[in-house]
């Protein structure tokens, strides 16, 4: 057989991953096959030599500090919306009440009455506003049906 | 967390050789998990998906590691030829295991980020080919060519001590 097909299945059998005939063919190349041999026994010897298990402590101290941390982590979370709100709401106030008395003159003068003096003045009705007072809403009545006439 | 407490510190001690770093990088590991728990969807199981969180955190600290590094195998070699060989030894000596666990730890190292990582996924803590795939995010089929192309390094590498020290034997 192939000998870097096998090299792949012999790590394979290394690693646990084959099972069945597939395990019997690389196990029984490997008796026969010097060099797949010697390669896997080096493996073996690296491996060993290079990977142990740190033989870890876990602590319960591990636990609490990692807790402190999610702890300090949601607190400020309860405790921004607030200050955020307030940091951004005042001035955002402050512009809609400019942005208020800007506009609020403005929409005053333009009246019902106004709209209907300007449409009369465009029919040749300009003696009503000639006498610079307000007219009376009679006046302006009269002023309109002779301009639709 | 006590679950996952002592496999997550195993991988990360195994990864970066300090107890003091490995602590650090486990807490750092459990507080991206919390942060990222809502978006656990169950696609995979849940030891897949905190291996996913511990594989990538550990790969970008060994990332950033590798940029300061300024040792070489060949250096190592030439320096610590006879321990690299004892600690190669069929029948190591377990009064060593401090001062081999240095050095197996700068030989380890000397390789990419990534290589250490697949080879410490499955040495130490055993994950089968589909667990390191699925931690990995990555094939089946790449999985077995990383694991050989690292193995191979390494053997590549110390083939000489490796073979006479069979010799010796």
């Amino acid at each position: 057989m192939d000998h870097e097909v096998m090299k792949e299945r012999i790590l394979a059998l290394y690693d646990g991953e084959l099972a069945g005939n597939a395990r019997l063919e690389v196990q029984n190349h490997l008796s026969g096959c010097a060099e797949c041999r010697r390669s896997y026994e080096r493996w073996q010897r690296v491996a060993k030599g290079l990977f142990r298990d740190p033989q870890v402590q876990p602590s319960e101290l591990f636990v609490s500090r990692v807790m402190e941390r999610i702890d300090a982590l949601e607190r400020p979370r309860h405790a921004v919306p607030w200050t955020i709100r307030l940091r951004w709401a005042v001035p955002a106030m402050a512009l809609a009440s400019l942005l208020f008395l800007i506009l609020r003159p403005a929409q005053r003068s333009v009246s019902i009455e106004a709209l209907l003096l300007a449409d009369a003045r465009e029919n040749g009705v300009t003696q009503l506003v000639l006498a610079s007072r307000q007219p009376a809403a009679d006046e302006v009545d009269g002023s309109i049906m002779e301009a639709q006439l | 967390m006590r679950k996952y407490q002592a496999r997550t510190l195993r991988l990360c001690t195994s990864l970066l050789g300090d107890a003091i770093l490995a602590e650090d990088a486990s807490q750092e590991i459990f507080l991206k998990a919390y942060q990222a728990l809502k978006a656990f969807r169950a696609k995979s199981t849940f030891s897949t998906w905190f291996y996913r969180i511990a594989s990538n955190h550990c790969h970008d600290l060994l990332r950033k590691r590798a940029r300061q590094k300024t040792e070489s195998w060949d250096a190592l070699v030439e320096e610590q030829g006879e321990q690299v060989q004892e600690l190669f030894a069929v029948s190591g000596d377990p009064r060593t295991a401090l001062e081999n666990a240095e050095l197996a730890d700068k030989i380890l190292s000397c390789l990419p980020a990534g290589a250490r990582l697949i080879l410490t996924l499955r040495e130490v803590e055993g994950l089968s080919y589909r667990e390191i795939a699925e931690s990995l995010s990555c094939s089946l089929d790449a999985v077995k060519a990383r694991l050989r192309r690292a193995r191979e390094e390494l053997q590549d590498k110390f083939r000489h001590l490796l073979d006479s020290g069979t010799s010796k034997e």
